[in-house]
C-alpha cells in the first residue's frame, strides 16, 4: 500500500537554473572588494587606467588625519611618525587613499612630503565614473 | 510470471537524487559573491611630484595659470571659464606651444574631487606639465 502512495515534489530544478545564472553572474561581473575599515569615499575620475598595487598606501581622512596601511592601522600618525615609515621603507611608489571631501590644504601638504622624501610616482585611488 | 512481476516492480521505483545540498551550497556562494562584490569601477590618477620652485614656474613666459577659488570657480589666465570649455581651451594654447606649462592654484578649503577633476581635464587636454600649489589668500 505504501509504494501506492504518490509523493509531491516541488520542480527545484528552474530555481536551481536560476540560482546557478545569478551566481555565474556575480562572480564574473563583480570584483570582490575588502572592508574599508576608515569609510573613505574617493574621488570620482572620468579617465579609466588600471588600478596598481602599491608597495605603500597612505590614507587621508576627511579631516586631514593621515595614516598608513600598516598593521596599527587605527592609529592616527604623527608627522614624525610615517616620515619614519616612509624612510624605513623607502618605497619607489606610494597609492594616496584620499576622501574626495579633504581640503586640498591637506593634499598638497602630503604631495609636498612626499617630493621632499623623494618618492617617484604618487597615484591617487579613484572610482571611474563615465561621462 | 515471476519474472514478469520483478520487472512490474522495477519501473515503479524511481531513483532520485537528493539534491538539497547542492541548492544549500550554491545559496551560500550566492550570497557571499552578493555581499563581497563590488560594480564600482576602480581606477587611478597620477600626480606629478615636479621639482621646482612654484614662484620660478609662475614668472615663466610658457605658464599657463588656472585659478580654482573657493566657490568653485575656474579662471584661466585671470579669465573666468566654465569647467567643461577647460579642455578646448587648454588644447589650443598647447596646439601653439606644447611647451606650456600648467600651474593649478586651488583654494586651501576646496575639495580634493574638484581639483582632481581640474587636474584631468587638463590632462584630456594632452598636457601632463601640471603643478599643484595652493592659492595665498
Amino acid at each position: 500500500m505504501s509504494s501506492k502512495k504518490k509523493i509531491k515534489q516541488i520542480n527545484l530544478i528552474p530555481l536551481i537554473n536560476i540560482i546557478f545564472l545569478m551566481l555565474i553572474f556575480f562572480m564574473l561581473a563583480g570584483t570582490i572588494t575588502t572592508i574599508d575599515p576608515y569609510k573613505i569615499k574617493v574621488p570620482e575620475s572620468i579617465i579609466k587606467n588600471d588600478p596598481l598595487t602599491p608597495f605603500l598606501t597612505i590614507i587621508v581622512k576627511k579631516n586631514g588625519e593621515i595614516f598608513i596601511d600598516t598593521k596599527n592601522r587605527k592609529k592616527e600618525l604623527q608627522k614624525k611618525d610615517y616620515l619614519e615609515i616612509l624612510r624605513a621603507r623607502k618605497p619607489n611608489e606610494i597609492s594616496l587613499k584620499i576622501d574626495s571631501e579633504t581640503s586640498s590644504e591637506y593634499f598638497l601638504k602630503i604631495l609636498k612630503i612626499l617630493e621632499n622624501e623623494k618618492i617617484k610616482k604618487v597615484v591617487i585611488e579613484t572610482n571611474y565614473v563615465k561621462q | 510470471m515471476k519474472t514478469h512481476n520483478f520487472y512490474q516492480k522495477e519501473e515503479k521505483e524511481l531513483i532520485s537524487i537528493n539534491i538539497t545540498p547542492l541548492i544549500d551550497i550554491v545559496f551560500l556562494l550566492l550570497v557571499f559573491f552578493m555581499l563581497a562584490t563590488s560594480f564600482i569601477q576602480k581606477s587611478t590618477i597620477e600626480v606629478n611630484l615636479s621639482s621646482g620652485k612654484t614662484v620660478e614656474i609662475e614668472n615663466q613666459k610658457n605658464t599657463v595659470v588656472l585659478i580654482l577659488n573657493k566657490k568653485g570657480q575656474v579662471y584661466l589666465n585671470k579669465k573666468l571659464i566654465n569647467i567643461s570649455n577647460i579642455r578646448n581651451e587648454i588644447t589650443n594654447i598647447i596646439e601653439k606651444n606644447p611647451k606650456y606649462k600648467i600651474l593649478i592654484k586651488s583654494h586651501k578649503k576646496i575639495a580634493v574631487q574638484k581639483v582632481i577633476r581640474l587636474i584631468e581635464e587638463v590632462r584630456l587636454a594632452g598636457t601632463d606639465n601640471i603643478k599643484l600649489i595652493n592659492l595665498e589668500k
